[in-house]
C-alpha cells in the first residue's frame, strides 16, 4: 500500500495540491451494509498515513451540522454511498456543479429532523461557507441493509477509490 | 357571520412526522376541526415483551431520534424502580447534565430552524440563511454544543450507547468536562442574542386557559422524576399516571388523546413553566422578563418563547453540573445491581415536548408488559380545543393566513410525530 507521505514535497514547492488543508469526510452508517464504504475508505487511507495537510473525520450519520465539519477548509472531499442507477461498486468522482442532488427536502420546508447531506449542503450553500474546492465520491451500493460489512463488489473497488483520493489530494 | 372557508394542508410541514390539519366551516359554523394523526402506529411496547430488562432502554430509544436521551432515561426510571435500583449521586448528575444537553439541542432545533422562518417572514431556514447567516451559524454552533454534551456522557447523542440500568458504561473525561466549561461560558452570548431574537418577533395574540401539566419537585427545576403536577391544583405520584392521561381512541388519529380535569391539557415547555416558574434558574427568569413571559401564560404560541428561556435555564444549570463534577471528580463506578429481577415500576421525564412516561412490568428479568405515553399524544386534543377556539376569531382573514395562524400553532407545540431515515440519491444532469 503506497503512503500519503509518498507525495511529500520534496522538491520544496511550497503550494503543491497536496499542501491545501484538507477534510476527508466519509458519511454513512456501517452497520447499514454498503452505506459502510465511506468508514472503510476512510480506514484505509488512515493506514497509508496522512500528512498535516489532511482530515480524516468519519460524519457517520450526521446531520445539519455538517456544514461546520466542513466549514474553514479549502478543500474537502466527502465520501458516500450513493443512488446513481449505476452497477453495484461502480463509482464516480463529482462537484455539486455536475449534479442535482435529490433531497428528501431540499428547501428544508419539512421535517429537517431527518437531514441528510442533501439538505447540509444546501444550506451550506446558502450560508456560503462551503469549501471552494468540494468533490464528492459516490459508491453505488449493492445493499443497504441491516447489518454490517459491505458486500463484495463494494469492498472490491476500496483499493482503487483509495488510490484515486490520494491522486486527488496530490493533484488537485 | 356567513363564512365558508375549508383548509386541508396534508401534511403540516416544519414539524416531525406526517399530521393533517382538516378546518371545515359552513355559513359560519365550525363543522370540522381536526388535528389528524395519519402515522402508522409503531407498536413499541409489543417489541419490548420478553425482551431482557436491560435491553429496554436501547429499544425504546429509537422511539425517537431527537429525544433518544429522554426516552432512555425515562426507560432506565422505569426499569429501576421495578427492580429496585437506586442510581448513585455521580449518576443521577450525569444524566441530569446529559438531559439539559438533549434539552439543549431540540429546544434549539425548534426554535431556529422550525419557527423562526415563520415570524422572520420566509419560508425555510434556507433563505434564513442568505439573509442571516449569523442567525443560522448561532443555532448550528449551540447545537453543536448541545450535542457534544451528550456525546462525551453518554457516547453519542442520538440512541445513547453507554446509558445502562444503575449508571454508565462510560465517563467523560477532566479534559471533556473541562472543554464543556469553557463553550458553556462562550454560549453565554449566544443566548442572548437568541433572548434579543425573540424580543423583535411578534408572537400571535391568542389566550385560551387549558390545564397544564408537568412534573414538579421543590428544590430543582424537574427534567427527571419528581410528581405530576397540574396547574388546575393537584399532584400525582408518577406511578398514578393513569389516572392523569386517561388515553382514549379517537377516529381521526392513529394517536391516543388524553384529557385530565378538562376536556384536554397541555405539555411541554410552556406548561412546565407555568407549573414550575419558582424553581427556574435566576438567569431563566431574567430571560422571562426580558421576553414577557408570566406565569401562569394561556397564549399556546408563548411555548416556542418558554422554549428559549428553558435553553437559558439549561445552560446555567449545565455550567454549575459540570462545576460540581469538576469539584467532586469523575470516578470510575460499577453501574448498581438490581435488588430484585421481577416487579412493575413507572418513570417518567421532562422530555423536550413534554411529559412522558414509561411503564415496565418485568418477570424473571425479562420485560411483560409495556406502555410508553408520549408527550405530542397527550397535546393532541389542547391542539385542538385551540384550533376550535382561534378559528371563529380570523374567519375574516383571507385563507392563506387562517391557514398559517393554524399551522404555526400547531409547529409551536413541537410535535414530534414520527422518525425516518434518507439516503443520498443522485442524478446526473
Amino acid at each position: 500500500m503506497s503512503s500519503l507521505y509518498d507525495y511529500d514535497d520534496r522538491d520544496g514547492d511550497g503550494d503543491a495540491a497536496h499542501r491545501i488543508p484538507t477534510l476527508v469526510l466519509a458519511l454513512g452508517n456501517p452497520l447499514r451494509g454498503d452505506d459502510g464504504v465511506g468508514a472503510a475508505v476512510l480506514e484505509q487511507l488512515e493506514q497509508a498515513g496522512r500528512p498535516p495537510s489532511v482530515t480524516l473525520t468519519d460524519g457517520g450519520t450526521a446531520g445539519l451540522e455538517t456544514v461546520l465539519l466542513l466549514q474553514g477548509y479549502p478543500r474537502a472531499i466527502i465520501i458516500d454511498a450513493a443512488e446513481m442507477g449505476l452497477a453495484p461498486g461502480a463509482w464516480r468522482r463529482f462537484t455539486l456543479q455536475e449534479v442535482e442532488l435529490r433531497a428528501a427536502d431540499p428547501h428544508l420546508r419539512g421535517t429537517i429532523h431527518g437531514a441528510g447531506l442533501a439538505e447540509a449542503l444546501a444550506l451550506g450553500e446558502a450560508l456560503g461557507i462551503l469549501p471552494a474546492d468540494l468533490v464528492i465520491y459516490g459508491v453505488q451500493p449493492a445493499v443497504v441493509g441491516w447489518t454490517p460489512g459491505l458486500s463484495e463488489p463494494v469492498q472490491a473497488i476500496i483499493p482503487t477509490l483509495c488510490a484515486a483520493i490520494l491522486d486527488n489530494i496530490q493533484k488537485g | 357571520m356567513s363564512a365558508t372557508v375549508s383548509v386541508n394542508v396534508h401534511h403540516v410541514t416544519r414539524v416531525e412526522g406526517h399530521g393533517n390539519i382538516e378546518v371545515d366551516v359552513q355559513n359560519g359554523e365550525l363543522k370540522k376541526c381536526n388535528f389528524a394523526i395519519v402515522e402508522t402506529p409503531r407498536f413499541f411496547e409489543a417489541m419490548l415483551r420478553g425482551r431482557p430488562y436491560g435491553e429496554a432502554s436501547h429499544i425504546t430509544s429509537r422511539i425517537c431520534g431527537i429525544c433518544a436521551v429522554g426516552h432512555a432515561t425515562t426507560s432506565l426510571r422505569a426499569t429501576e424502580k421495578a427492580l429496585g435500583v437506586e442510581p448513585s449521586e455521580q449518576t443521577v448528575l450525569l444524566r441530569k447534565l446529559n438531559f439539559h444537553g438533549e434539552i439543549l439541542d431540540s429546544h434549539i432545533l425548534h426554535v431556529y430552524m422550525l419557527v423562526a422562518p415563520d415570524f422572520l417572514g420566509v419560508g425555510s431556514v434556507i433563505p434564513l440563511a442568505k439573509s442571516a447567516p449569523d442567525v443560522v451559524l448561532r443555532a448550528l454552533r449551540m447545537k453543536k454544543l448541545s450535542g457534544d454534551i451528550c456525546k462525551y456522557i453518554c457516547g453519542r447523542h442520538t440512541h445513547p450507547v453507554a446509558m445502562t440500568v444503575g449508571g454508565f458504561t462510560h465517563f467523560p473525561s477532566v479534559e471533556e468536562l473541562e472543554d464543556l466549561r469553557v463553550r458553556l461560558d462562550a454560549v453565554r452570548a449566544d443566548v442572548d442574542s437568541t433572548v434579543e431574537l425573540f424580543q423583535t418577533l411578534r408572537i400571535p395574540d391568542f389566550e385560551r386557559d387549558t390545564e397544564y401539566i408537568a412534573l414538579h419537585k421543590d428544590d430543582e427545576y424537574a427534567f427527571i422524576d419528581g410528581v405530576v403536577a397540574s396547574s388546575d391544583g393537584g399532584t400525582w405520584p408518577i406511578e398514578d399516571y393513569r389516572s392523569v392521561t386517561n388515553e382514549h381512541i379517537v377516529q381521526h388519529s392513529s394517536a391516543k388523546h388524553a384529557r385530565n380535569r378538562r376536556e384536554s391539557y397541555m405539555v411541554g415547555a410552556l406548561a412546565r413553566f407555568n407549573v414550575n416558574y419558582d424553581q427556574l434558574h435566576p438567569k431563566a427568569k431574567q430571560a422571562a422578563d426580558a421576553l414577557n413571559l408570566k406565569p401562569k401564560c394561556t397564549n399556546p404560541y408563548m411555548n416556542t418563547v418558554a422554549q428559549v428561556v428553558e435553553i437559558a435555564h439549561c445552560v446555567e444549570n449545565s455550567a454549575e453540573i459540570v462545576d460540581k463534577l469538576l469539584e467532586r471528580g469523575v470516578k470510575w463506578e460499577e453501574p448498581v445491581p438490581p435488588a430484585r429481577l421481577s416487579g412493575e415500576g413507572a418513570g417518567s421525564c421532562e422530555v423536550p415536548r413534554g411529559i412522558l412516561f414509561h411503564n415496565y412490568v418485568i418477570e424473571d428479568g425479562k420485560v411483560t408488559g409495556a406502555n410508553c405515553v408520549i408527550p405530542t399524544s397527550q397535546n393532541l386534543a389542547n391542539v385542538e380545543a385551540d384550533m376550535r377556539a382561534l378559528v371563529p376569531g380570523i374567519l375574516d382573514k383571507p385563507k392563506e393566513d387562517i391557514t398559517l395562524a393554524l399551522e404555526m400553532l400547531v409547529r409551536a407545540y413541537d410535535p414530534c410525530i414520527s422518525c425516518s431515515a434518507h439516503m443520498l440519491d443522485v442524478k446526473f444532469v
